[in-house]
């Protein structure tokens, strides 16, 4: 599956904004971990804003940053959004209240908890009617929402928005939801090679294979603090503008691949 | 799009265990909806609760994804020889050629539920619960891939009540792609405190049995289910599915537009790929969850575009709303009703005051049908159509 891609948005734990970002994926530049408060975004209305749970601000940070960055519509684009654990903040405050007598939910807290709560989110803020997924893929949700945004692309000759992220996890459920540090990434893809398009990704399901691409000292606790840093490994690859191939490995027998070939 | 062959399909819900429990239940307009004994849950509302599932028991092997979501999954997979249509197909293609994509919006929500509520202490969860796997949306899907023992591409839809009719269109997309051959595509949602006092506290839920479409409907009412169908790349003598449509409302998290755009969207994109006009299509089965403000406007999203009445109905009123599951188990009862040539009434509901009055059908009909259409719509604004053919 060949698609091309336009743009990245990037934020979170010491990553903020693509091209911020591109001397520390590049190992020039230190990485400073210090958690930032995700920007707000204009495409919010202002009770809107104060409303969105945190995953929604993330996910709409980074989400508006690859449009931009890719000179794209984001009313135009289908999307997918991918996250490993949804919004754990409000699963937190379901099931705290929930164990109490009474059981008083928040409506809004609860029409916020379904895990689709960013993309509504977003198709509303940006206007946008064509269809929108939510995804997981445990772990491998960068993976699964890059195939599935790719697959989207190619089958209706379109370009597509792929949205991942995850936050950090309220205390008491950190060991089951291990993510240490709110993370997010997002790409614009298109079907057809463009003045705008900055790497080809050629995406294939492949037998694992040995060889994993260096990152950078600073990043390998990223990697393992937030389930969407598996996407460093292309985000580096990118960084460097060198041609290279990613396996996200994906069940007993079979990864993702991604061969990224770069031109600019 | 291609037409990928639907070889084999099943649902488990209030209503039946298996597609000929669920039939009897259709044909006998013997509902699945009961009075509230959900452990821990005091609100006076009727659900579709699945009987057995607490008596179910997971191969040890699988042991570390026990929940009741996945109790329910496995109940499911038991019936209509599905584990076996799917291994047959894992054959001829090779599992890697296999996909697996499952809506949920629950998925195991009900344990972390569980936990919090048995915790003795406010820095961990007790020690029973610290299995990860349960406490993620991915829950659902990483059990049933390793049940199936499926090594192709997996993906869990939570998109909340289109979750597992998006399901075909991923899968669809991925076929043509040339990545797998086939797939096993469905969802599981089960009953859980979230749920059923979110409704609540949204005034969505009704006291009674829920009355889809009716002039006196009141609300919805919740219900669990399983259910799983596998696609071909081409397969003879299986119904098809002939097309399928995906739009956002882009208006309100959980109202849905007044003008009913997205619904109408959705239907149009799938008659669209389908190469059908609405005159083709013999039935709808509506999304019609009995909230007021759904059937209005679903009514008059179809009205507007069906220029001539077509027979259409819910079928909530059997099942509940399974939120995650509703898309599959209601794309089954299109299958069902494509392939034994019944049109399910709308059980529960007499009399309408939305712009289906003249079309709905309220009693069974029997009748061959050539084509028929299935809408879920989700909070969001999350919007899914799809149409299933005959067998060519």
């Amino acid at each position: 599956m060949n698609v091309y891609l336009q743009g990245v948005g990037l934020w979170g734990a010491g990553l903020y904004g693509w091209d911020a970002s591109l001397p520390i994926l590049r190992g020039e530049a230190p990485l400073d971990p210090q958690p930032r408060p995700v920007p707000a975004s204009d495409l919010l209305a202002a009770a809107e804003r104060r409303r969105a749970p945190s995953t929604v601000r993330l996910a709409l940070c980074v989400a508006q940053d690859a449009c931009t960055h890719a000179q794209a519509n984001p009313s135009e684009l289908p999307s997918v959004f991918a996250s490993s654990h949804g919004d754990t903040e409000i699963t937190d405050y379901l099931c705290r209240e929930l164990a109490l007598p009474g059981a008083a939910i928040s409506p809004t807290k609860f029409h916020n908890s379904v895990h689709n709560a960013a993309s509504g989110y977003w198709t509303i803020a940006t206007g946008c009617s064509r269809p929108s997924n939510a995804i997981s893929g445990y772990h491998e949700s960068f993976a699964c929402g890059l195939l599935e945004a790719a697959s989207l692309c190619i089958a209706d000759q379109q370009s597509s928005l792929l949205c991942a992220y995850d936050i950090a996890a309220p205390e008491l459920m950190v060991t089951v939801c291990p993510v240490m540090a709110s993370f997010g990434v997002a790409l614009v893809l298109s079907p057809g090679r463009t003045a705008q398009s900055i790497a080809e990704l050629n995406l294939s399901m492949h037998a694992p294979a040995a060889g994993e691409v260096a990152l950078p000292e600073a990043l390998q606790q990223l990697r393992t603090s937030n389930p969407i840093a598996r996407a460093l490994p292309l985000l580096v690859t990118l960084a460097r503008r060198q041609s290279s191939a990613i396996d996200f490995t994906l069940t007993e027998r079979q990864s993702l691949r991604v061969e990224v070939a770069l031109w600019k | 799009m291609i037409s990928p062959g639907i070889t084999a399909y099943t649902a488990t819900c209030a209503a039946g265990r298996g597609l000929e429990d669920l039939w009897v239940a259709l044909r006998s307009s013997r509902g699945g909806l009961a009075h509230n004994d959900f452990p821990h849950c005091t609100l006076n509302t009727p659900i579709g609760r699945v009987r057995g599932v607490e008596d179910v028991r997971l191969p040890q092997h699988l042991a570390h994804w026990d929940c009741r979501n996945n109790r329910l999954a496995w109940l499911g997979l038991q019936q209509d020889g599905f584990i076996d249509s799917v291994k047959i197909a894992s054959e001829r293609y090779g599992s890697e050629r296999v996909a697996i994509i499952l809506g949920t919006s629950t998925s195991s929500i009900g344990s972390s539920e569980d936990a919090y509520r048995e915790r003795t202490s406010d820095a961990e969860l007790p020690a029973a619960y610290q299995r990860p796997i349960i406490h993620t949306p991915h829950s659902l899907v990483d059990f049933v891939r390793r049940a199936l023992d499926l090594q192709g591409p997996f993906m869990t839809v939570a998109t909340a009540c289109s979750s597992s009719a998006r399901v075909f269109g991923s899968a669809e997309r991925m076929i043509r792609s040339g990545l797998i051959d086939a797939a096993v595509v469905g969802g599981v949602d089960s009953l859980c405190l979230s749920v059923l006092y979110g409704f609540n506290a949204l005034e969505l839920a009704s006291t009674e049995v829920c009355r889809p479409f009716d002039a006196a409907r009141s609300g919805l009412n919740i219900g669990e289910a399983a259910g799983f169908a596998l696609l071909e790349r081409a397969a003879e003598k299986s119904p098809v599915l002939q097309g399928y449509g995906e739009s956002s409302d882009a208006y309100h998290m959980s109202s849905p537009h007044p003008e009913g755009l997205g619904a109408k969207r959705a239907m149009q994109s799938a008659l669209s790929r389908a190469g059908l006009a609405p005159a083709d299509i013999d039935y709808v089965n509506l999304h019609g969850t009995a909230t007021r403000m759904n059937d209005e406007i679903e009514g008059r999203a179809v009205d507007s575009l069906f220029e001539r009445a077509v027979a259409c109905s819910s079928t909530k009123g059997w099942t509940g709303h399974t939120l995650g599951a509703a898309g599959i188990v209601e794309a089954v009862i299109s299958l069902l009703s494509l392939e034994r040539s019944m049109i399910p009434g709308t059980l529960n509901s007499s009399r309408s005051d939305t712009a289906l009055a003249g079309s709905l059908a309220f009693e069974n009909i029997e009748r061959p049908l050539r084509h028929v259409m299935s809408n879920s719509f989700g909070f969001g604004g999350n919007n899914c159509t799809l149409i299933f053919g005959k067998a060519a």
